[in-house]
């Protein structure tokens, strides 16, 4: 069977419920077996300021999920995202001709998928944990230095 | 060489004949041919195409960090002649850049340069 390998990136939004995206990611593995494709991976690449609001929203949760499949299957694939009303903006794109399944190596591919998440800038929220953190740290070390001149005295 | 010494208030004052009086065109080329003894306006360092230069750099839009050294300040795509990118990676950036910009990696614009 010739397939192609694709990647469908897709923001869902930041006040959905947790595992709205696990749900989606049934369906989509639901359909894609039936159409005789593999997943490569999903993998959550967290919360993302967006560069303009969509659907009102300032950040959303960006997932990616590669996999290979028939052409038929992105079709199907981009409709699930449609209808999903936590699902703000979705992309596909592909990555190769195509190519008989056992052509893929699904491991290596694996291992791509889990280096690619890109860099993110820290924002506002970021900072405010980082400097908490910070503050968290800085109490406890003076907690031990007390400590310390305790036990001189 | 007649109308060269003459005031400039007299090439301004143009004729019935046609936007440049016939004087006034004989006292441009005089212009031009003190000119033509100077070195033609030498550029900077030829830029030479980060892509081809560095074949591991690779265009992506899921790496905007990347991109953005080729976007302005507003969001536009820099054109080639200033960033230096050669045509076929210009194109692939340009690729990549829109569709970085319908993942909302990147602003379609910025109404103030931020």
């Amino acid at each position: 069977m010739l397939v192609r390998m694709y990647e469908t990136l897709f923001i869902t939004r930041v006040d959905a419920e947790a595992d709205v995206a696990e749900k989606i990611h049934q369906r989509l593995l639901r359909a894609l077996e039936a159409m005789g494709g593999s997943e490569i991976k999903l993998v959550d690449w967290g919360k993302r300021k967006l560069a303009y609001e969509i659907a009102r929203q300032k950040k959303g949760n960006y997932w990616y999920f590669g996999y290979i499949a028939d052409p038929q299957f992105v079709k199907e694939c981009e409709r699930q995202l449609r209808i999903s009303n936590d699902v703000i903006r979705y992309q596909t794109v592909c990555l190769s001709k195509l190519k008989q399944v056992g052509e893929y190596d699904l491991e290596a591919e694996r291992k791509r998928a889990d280096s690619l998440t890109p860099e993110r800038e820290e924002d506002e929220e970021d900072q405010y944990l980082r400097r908490s953190d910070e503050r968290r740290s800085r109490r406890a070390d003076q907690d031990d230095e007390e400590v310390e001149t305790e036990e001189v005295a | 060489m007649r109308n060269q010494d003459a005031p400039q208030g007299q090439n301004l004052d143009r004729g019935p004949g046609g936007d440049r009086g016939q004087g006034g065109e004989r006292g441009e080329r005089g212009e031009r041919g003190d000119r033509a003894g100077r070195q033609p306006r030498r550029f900077g360092r030829r830029k030479v195409c980060p892509f081809c230069a560095d074949k591991t750099l690779y265009i992506d839009y899921k790496t905007p960090s990347m991109l953005k050294r080729f976007i302005s300040e507003r969001g536009k795509i820099v054109p080639r002649r200033i960033s230096g990118v050669c045509a076929q990676h210009q194109r692939n950036l340009c690729l990549e850049i829109k569709r970085a910009r319908i993942m909302a990696f990147m602003p379609y614009s910025s109404a103030t340069a931020d």
